[in-house]
């Protein structure tokens, strides 16, 4: 008994905060994560006050120029700036992520809440529409709210947000019934604490990790979707900057241009990596398990 | 005639298994059929009986936190089942409960000030105890630990220390009733004396009445004043603690005394309780332990023994006892 005190002990205070920041800086892949995702939202920050050149000016007398001291990444087929595009792209891909992650979020946080918190029928009613859901892919739903309104870059946030809403009630109804299982839930219980309270008290700050790393891997998931998206066409429309439709726009020159399709094709890579490095660091990190063996 | 704190009349319990084929009867556990306490302020109770006897879902029954499928339970002379969600709220000051495990019972996000002070936080607005961070604060130097500790988390305390955290929590209200679940069983046996000492203490400190569950004798014997023996959903004996470790009555609690390993008994063979605990999922004929005993006759596979006055106080479901 006294050798299971001593471990729990032990894992619980690697959950504490100054440990895990040591631990962070000492997990190799969360910190190139870190840094990925830190250059990619500085860029995007950065494509707000400044850009080398615009990204929107065609100057077609420099059209297809290769990376040089003006251009670093080189010009596209209309003379813009490519560095300049994917600056401008990065804003575009974190504010599909940001928002339709929170949206999917807030809405499925909710739900999985309530489906564990209630049991029974309301949460069969809760998964299997959610069921239904996930049975529709994003891209599927994106192109039925094209037919319907038109494509937009408001619709493949609505696309993505409406996926994302069945992901989060999933993840968090499964880990909400665990805790529901837990026995302080019962004290709790005992204590004349209503499903509300125990609920906000209790259930949510101890599954707060496991929302944390899914909105990490969702965000890198959004972003990719995003740029399949505005590939297809029902995504960002021009002039707007949106490395899925760069990569499209890019496929005709892909035999004698090749370079073109690299940038974009990279940007898309190393964020989505970035976010998905993040988020099983995160997973690593807030698992006291894991924490004793690094 | 003192105060009866909590009075059960004729509990039952069933649990309905998922259903295993669609042509089949989901089947049917039989946790409490049919018990009958009664806990006199000040007299505190032992449950004793081997694990699947119904002892915990006694407890969650009377702690509110599960219904019986029939009978009812009074404490302090209200009927549970009578009382609405919003006065229920506020009778639970009255009655609360010392879990298992003490590290699966206190939230491990919560600082000790706010475990405690939960109790006080749930009651309805008005009824809270005029300073209740007071009470708190009275509560945790009562069991032993110093006010430094309140904004402490769970995990810098030991497992001796964190279930005298939960007593706090459960003494916070002034209860008049703890239901205590295997309090001790999670802790080393070093520790285990010293919360026993403290439940003891508090109990005249506080004017608490324990109902403790316990499959160990030992501990029964060191806080109870009554205890009550369960096999398979029926109280099968009854009496005080005394009359109880002198003269059991019921074959079953001779064979739990017999099972408890003693020092100095060397090498004697226990008469180890043959035969497997019966079925939950089945109603008996006769009596439940006949399939067990070692006394067993005809008679006890046709009747059920009720439970009968043998002595003074002394209560047994034997035919023969």
């Amino acid at each position: 008994m006294a050798q299971t005190e001593t471990v729990t002990t032990e894992a619980s205070v690697a959950a504490t905060k100054p440990d895990f920041i040591h631990r962070a800086l000492r997990h190799r892949a969360f910190m190139i994560g870190l840094v990925l995702t830190g250059t990619m939202i500085f860029l995007a920050l950065l494509s707000l006050f400044w850009t080398p050149h615009s990204p929107t000016e065609i100057v077609i007398s420099q059209k297809l120029k290769p990376p040089s001291m003006s251009h670093w990444f080189g010009t596209d087929q209309f003379g813009r700036d490519i560095l300049s595009m994917i600056m401008a792209g990065a804003q575009t891909s974190i504010v599909v992520g940001l928002i339709a992650v929170s949206l999917g979020a807030v809405i499925g946080v909710s739900l999985g809440l309530w489906a564990a918190a209630r049991r029974g029928w309301t949460e069969d009613a809760i998964m299997r529409v959610s069921d239904l859901n996930m049975a529709f892919p994003v891209i599927l739903i994106a192109i039925l709210l094209t037919a319907g309104w038109g494509p937009g870059i408001t619709n493949a946030i609505l696309a993505l947000g409406i996926y994302n809403i069945s992901v989060f009630a999933r993840q968090v109804r499964g880990a909400a019934i665990g805790m529901w299982e837990r026995e302080f839930v019962l004290a709790a219980r005992a204590a004349g604490k209503g499903d509300v309270a125990i609920t906000f008290g209790h259930v949510l700050p101890n599954i707060i990790s496991v929302i944390v790393v899914q909105a990490t891997i969702s965000f890198a998931i959004a972003i990719l979707a995003e740029a399949a998206l505005s590939y297809l066409g029902v995504g960002s429309q021009p002039p707007d900057p949106s490395w899925g439709r760069m990569l499209a726009e890019s496929q005709k020159y892909i035999f004698f241009k090749p370079v073109i399709a690299v940038w974009p094709g990279l940007a898309i890579v190393l964020s989505v990596l970035g976010l998905n490095l993040i988020g099983d660091g995160l997973r690593d990190l807030v698992d006291p398990r894991l924490a004793r063996r690094r | 005639m003192a105060e009866i704190v909590l009075r059960t009349r004729d509990l039952h319990r069933q649990f309905v298994l998922p259903r295993e084929s669609l042509f089949r009867r989901p089947e049917t556990v039989f946790a409490l059929n049919g018990v009958d306490l009664e806990i006199e302020a000040g007299r505190s109770l032992g449950v004793v009986g081997e694990s699947g006897c119904g002892k915990s879902t006694l407890a969650r029954l009377c702690m509110a936190l599960d219904r019986p499928t029939s009978g009812g339970i009074e404490i302090l002379g209200q009927d549970l089942n009578k009382l609405s969600a919003r006065e229920l709220r506020r009778a639970r000051a009255r009655f609360q409960m010392v879990f298992q495990d003490p590290y699966g019972s206190l939230d491990p996000r919560h600082t000790v000030r706010r475990i405690v002070g939960e109790t006080l936080d749930a009651l309805p607005a008005g009824e809270r105890a005029a300073g209740g961070d007071d009470a708190v604060a009275k509560a945790i130097d009562a069991v032993g630990l110093r006010a430094a500790d309140l904004d402490k988390y769970p995990h810098e305390f030991s497992g001796g220390q964190r279930q005298r955290i939960a007593i706090a929590r459960a003494l916070v209200t002034r209860p008049r009733l703890i239901v205590a679940d295997e309090p001790v069983s999670a802790l080393d046996v070093s520790v285990q004396a010293q919360v026993l000492n403290l439940m003891q203490d508090l109990a005249q400190e506080y004017g608490v009445t324990y109902m403790l569950i316990s499959h160990d004798l030992g501990v029964v014997d060191y806080v109870c004043d009554q205890v009550a023996v369960m096999y398979l959903g029926r109280v099968v004996e009854q009496a005080s603690r005394t009359q109880l470790f002198a003269k059991p009555a019921h074959p079953y609690t001779r064979a739990l005394f017999d099972a408890v390993p003693k020092i100095g008994a060397g090498r004697r063979k226990r008469p180890a309780l043959g035969g497997q605990i019966g079925s939950q999922t089945q109603r008996h004929g006769g009596c439940a332990f006949a399939d067990r005993c070692t006394h067993v006759q005809s008679r006890c596979r046709e009747e059920i023994p009720s439970l009968r006055k043998i002595d003074n106080g002394h209560m047994a479901s034997c035919h023969y006892a």
